[in-house]
C-alpha cells in the first residue's frame, strides 16, 4: 500500500496531470489555429467584424469553447473580461504610384488603416507575447468602425468635409517596425496583393494561467 | 498463511507501474506525437489555403504569374516559419515548387488563355517531415504531412457604361473638359495591371440621349500587361465625344446588360459579370415606345405609317423650347453627336420649337412604362423627395403649368424643391421618371439570375453647378441604390453588392476608376 501510494504520488499523478495539460494545451492550440485561420479569411473576404452581430456569431459560436467575453458595448475597442481577446488588423501598403496617393505624406509606407479589437483587451502584449503592430490615434479612429478617418474637406458639396478614410494622410499610422515583426514577409509585401495585408492575432490564456499566442496573416 | 500473503504482496506496486510504464509511455508518447502532428497538420494547412488566395490576389493585382508566386510563397512561409514545432520542408518538396498557376476553362478542364480559358487556378502543393518525440522507441524518426490546396481567380466581362451628355463637354479641369478627361482615363484603364486578357473581356458603351456599343473583347491587353492601342475598344474609345445630349441612363444600363447577355449567347456565365457606370449628372432621358394614334395634333412626330414609335427621350432643352426628341444614332462610334436635326430623316420631334402646349400635351402620352417594361411612375421604387409615389403626366385637357420652362427655373409653380412631383410641374416629373426608370433597370440587371451583374459606379462632380442647377446634379442616394452598396436605401446583400466612388472633378477620374479596379478583381478570388 506504501509504495502503490508513493508511486502514485510521485509518478501517476504527476504523469496522468502532465498528459492533461499537455493534451488540454494541444486540443486548445490546435482549435486556436483553426480559429484564427478562419477569423482571418472571414476578415479578408470582407467580413465586417466591428458589427454587433457578427462580433456575437464570433464569441457565441467560433470561439464558444475558450469563454470569450464579448465587448461590453465598445464595438472596436475590446472589453476588459474573459480569458481571450482577438485583434484584427488591417495594413496597407501606400504605393506612391497609387493615384489616390498623389504624393501623399505616406507614400511608400506600410500604415494600419484598420483594427478591431474583440475580448480582453488587457491580455494583448502580456506574459511574453507580442504586441499588436501599430495603433490608430484616438483622435482619427473611427469607434464604429475601426477605421482612420478625418474629414476631407477637398470633397465637393454636398459631401464636403465628410469623414474619408486616412491611410494616405496621416503619418501616425505608419507602421515601420512591419516588415521587422514580420520577418517572413518581404519588404512591402501588401504592395503585391493588393496593397492590403488582413492580420488576426489570438492571446489565450489557458486554465493553467499560460499565455497561448497565434496569429494568421492573409 | 499471513506472512506468506505478505511476502507475495511486497514490490507488488513497483512490478506493476515497471510493467506498466512501456504501455503508458507508449500511449502517452501516441497521444504527443499524434497531438503534434495535428497541431502542425492544421498550422500547415491554414498556411496554404493562406499561399493560395494570396496568389490568386496577387494575380488581381497583376498578371505576372512569377511574381504573384512568389507572393504566395512568402505568406506560406509567414504563416508557417520553418521549424514551426521542429517541422522541415519535404526535400522532395521544396517551398520554390510549391505553387502552380493553370488556366481552366469553364468546365474545370485546361483553358487556352485568351479564348477559352474563363479563370486562373493556383494550386499549392506543399510537405513538412515533423519529428516524432516518443514514439522513436518504435524506430520511427520523423512523419512526412503533406496537402494540396487551390484558389482561383474567376474570369471577369466588364462593360464599361460611360455618360456623354452635353454637361461632359461643358467645363474644363486642367486644360482639358470632362469628356477628354473620360476618354483618356478610359482608354488608360484598359491597361491596368489589374486586367488579365487571358481570362477577362472588357466592353464600352457611351451615351447621352441615344448609345453606342464597343462589344466586349480580349485583346484590350496584348501581351498581357501592355495596353494594346489597336485594339476595338481602345479606338472606339478613341471617338468618344460629348457635344451634347442628355443623360439616359437607363439605356446607358441596358446597352451594358445588352452587351453581356450577346457574349453569352446562350451559354451559362462563367466570368463575374459586371458594369461599371460612370455619370456626371442625374438621369433625364429614358427610352419608351409611344403609340402615335395617340400624339396630339401638331406634332411632328411618328412614322407615316402609325403604330408604334420607339425612341430615346429627351427632356426640353432651353433653345428648343418643351421639346421631346427621339434620337439619332451617334454620328460616328462614340461620337455622340447626331447626324442631322431631330425633326427629319425619320427622327422625331414631338412637337413644334417653342410651343410649349404641345408639350405638355404631349406629355400626356407618357407610357407608364419605358421599353423594357421598368415603370416610370405610380408606386415607383425610388421616389427622391420621399413622397410614396409618382404622379402620372396630367392628360392633355388638364389645367397644366404652361410655363415656358428653363434650366434655371424648372417650374413657375414652384422654385423650392428642385425635385418634385406635382403633377403642374411636368419637367419635374419628366426628371423623377427619368432616374425612377434607371434605378428599375439597374434592380433588374442585378436580380436577373443568369447574368446577376454587379454594377459599379463613379460620381463625377463638378460638370453640374449644384447651385443653379441642383436638379441635374450627381445624385449620390440613386447611385448608392444602382450599385446596392450597403448605404442604399434598398441595400440587399443577396444581391450583387458594387461599390459606389465620387470624385470631385474629372482631373481626378483615373483615382476613381483606380479604387473601382481594386475593389472589382478584389472580389475575384475564391
Amino acid at each position: 500500500m506504501i509504495e502503490f501510494v508513493l508511486v502514485s504520488a510521485f509518478f501517476w499523478v504527476p504523469l496522468i496531470y502532465f498528459m492533461m495539460t499537455l493534451g488540454f494545451r494541444l486540443t486548445r492550440s490546435i482549435e486556436q489555429i483553426e480559429l484564427v485561420n478562419d477569423v482571418s479569411q472571414m476578415f479578408a473576404r470582407g467580413i465586417d467584424f466591428s458589427a454587433a452581430s457578427n462580433q456575437t456569431l464570433l464569441t457565441g459560436t467560433l470561439a464558444y469553447d475558450f469563454g470569450m467575453a464579448g465587448n461590453g458595448g465598445n464595438a472596436v475597442t475590446g472589453g476588459s473580461t474573459g480569458p481571450m481577446v482577438l485583434v484584427l488588423s488591417q495594413y496597407f501598403y501606400v504605393n506612391s504610384a497609387d493615384p489616390s496617393c498623389n504624393g501623399c505624406a505616406n507614400r511608400s509606407q506600410t500604415v494600419l488603416e484598420r483594427r478591431i479589437i474583440i475580448g480582453n483587451n488587457t491580455l494583448i502584449g502580456t506574459q511574453g507575447s507580442p504586441a499588436s503592430v501599430g495603433t490608430i490615434p484616438g483622435g482619427t479612429l473611427n469607434t464604429t468602425t475601426g477605421t482612420c478617418e478625418q474629414a476631407d474637406n477637398n470633397l465637393p458639396p454636398p459631401t464636403q468635409g465628410t469623414p474619408t478614410t486616412c491611410q494616405y494622410t496621416v503619418t501616425t499610422i505608419q507602421v515601420g517596425s512591419f516588415n521587422s515583426v514580420m520577418t517572413n514577409l518581404p519588404t512591402n509585401a501588401g504592395a503585391n496583393v493588393g496593397g492590403t495585408v488582413f492580420f488576426v492575432e489570438s492571446y489565450y490564456k489557458d486554465l493553467t494561467g499560460k499565455m497561448n499566442y497565434q496569429r494568421s496573416i492573409d | 498463511m499471513k506472512a506468506a500473503k505478505t511476502r507475495r504482496e511486497k514490490g507488488f506496486a513497483i512490478v506493476l507501474t515497471t510493467l506498466a510504464l512501456v504501455s503508458t509511455l507508449l500511449i502517452a508518447g501516441l497521444g504527443f506525437d499524434v497531438g503534434t502532428l495535428y497541431l502542425i497538420r492544421t498550422k500547415l494547412q491554414g498556411a496554404m489555403d493562406a499561399a493560395a488566395l494570396a496568389t490568386v490576389r496577387a494575380l488581381a493585382q497583376n498578371p505576372n504569374v512569377n511574381a504573384a508566386k512568389t507572393v504566395g510563397q512568402e505568406f506560406l512561409v509567414a504563416n508557417f516559419p520553418n521549424g514551426y514545432w521542429g517541422a522541415q520542408p519535404l526535400a522532395s518538396m521544396p517551398v520554390a515548387n510549391a505553387i502552380t498557376v493553370s488556366e481552366i476553362d469553364a468546365n474545370g478542364n485546361a483553358g487556352t488563355p485568351g479564348t477559352t480559358a474563363t479563370a486562373k487556378l493556383v494550386t499549392v502543393t506543399a510537405g513538412v517531415s515533423a519529428p516524432l518525440y516518443f514514439l522513436r522507441i518504435l524506430g520511427q524518426n520523423t512523419a512526412n504531412i503533406s496537402f494540396t490546396a487551390q484558389a482561383t481567380r474567376q474570369g471577369l466581362l466588364l462593360m464599361l457604361v460611360l455618360d456623354a451628355s452635353s454637361s461632359m463637354g461643358a467645363h474644363s479641369f486642367s486644360g482639358q473638359t470632362a469628356c477628354q478627361w473620360a476618354q483618356q482615363d478610359a482608354q488608360a484603364f484598359l491597361g491596368y495591371p489589374q486586367f488579365d486578357p487571358d481570362i477577362d473581356r472588357i466592353g464600352a458603351v457611351s451615351f447621352a440621349t441615344n448609345t453606342y456599343t464597343s462589344p466586349p473583347i480580349a485583346n484590350f491587353q496584348s501581351p498581357a500587361g501592355t495596353l494594346n492601342t489597336s485594339s476595338q475598344v481602345y479606338t472606339d474609345l478613341g471617338t468618344f465625344n460629348c457635344p451634347g445630349g442628355n443623360t439616359n441612363t437607363s439605356e446607358g444600363l441596358q446597352q451594358g446588360y445588352n452587351a453581356i447577355s450577346t457574349f453569352w449567347a446562350g451559354a451559362t456565365p462563367s466570368r463575374a459579370n459586371v458594369i461599371i457606370l460612370m455619370t456626371d449628372g442625374a438621369p433625364n432621358g429614358w427610352t419608351s415606345n409611344w403609340t402615335t394614334a395617340t400624339l396630339q395634333a401638331g406634332s411632328l412626330c411618328g412614322p407615316p405609317a402609325g403604330g408604334t414609335l420607339t425612341g430615346m427621350v429627351a427632356r426640353w432643352t432651353p433653345t428648343e423650347n418643351g421639346i421631346l426628341s427621339v434620337a439619332a444614332a451617334p454620328a460616328s462610334k462614340m461620337n455622340m453627336a447626331q447626324t442631322s436635326a431631330i425633326s427629319t430623316n425619320g427622327k422625331c420631334k414631338f412637337t413644334t420649337q417653342n410651343n410649349t402646349s404641345y408639350w405638355y400635351q404631349d406629355f400626356a402620352t407618357v407610357p407608364s412604362v419605358d421599353i423594357y417594361g421598368d415603370v416610370l411612375y405610380g408606386a415607383s421604387t425610388y421616389i427622391p423627395q420621399g413622397a410614396t409615389t409618382i404622379a402620372p403626366p396630367p392628360n392633355s385637357s388638364q389645367a397644366v403649368n404652361t410655363a415656358v420652362p428653363t434650366n434655371a427655373t424648372p417650374s413657375s409653380t414652384s422654385t423650392t424643391a428642385p425635385i418634385g412631383n406635382s403633377s403642374t410641374t411636368t419637367d419635374w416629373q419628366f426628371l423623377d421618371f427619368s432616374r425612377n426608370t434607371a434605378d428599375e433597370t439597374a434592380t433588374r440587371l442585378r436580380t436577373d439570375a443568369t447574368y446577376r451583374i454587379a454594377i459599379y459606379c463613379i460620381g463625377l462632380y463638378g460638370n453640374v453647378n449644384a447651385a443653379t442647377d441642383p436638379w441635374d446634379v450627381v445624385d449620390d442616394t440613386l447611385l448608392n441604390r444602382i450599385a446596392n452598396t450597403s448605404a442604399s436605401q434598398i441595400y440587399n446583400p443577396n444581391q450583387p453588392v458594387g461599390v459606389y466612388v465620387t470624385t470631385p472633378d474629372a482631373s481626378q477620374l483615373s483615382s476613381a476608376f483606380a479604387q473601382i479596379a481594386s475593389a472589382i478583381v478584389a472580389r475575384l478570388s475564391k
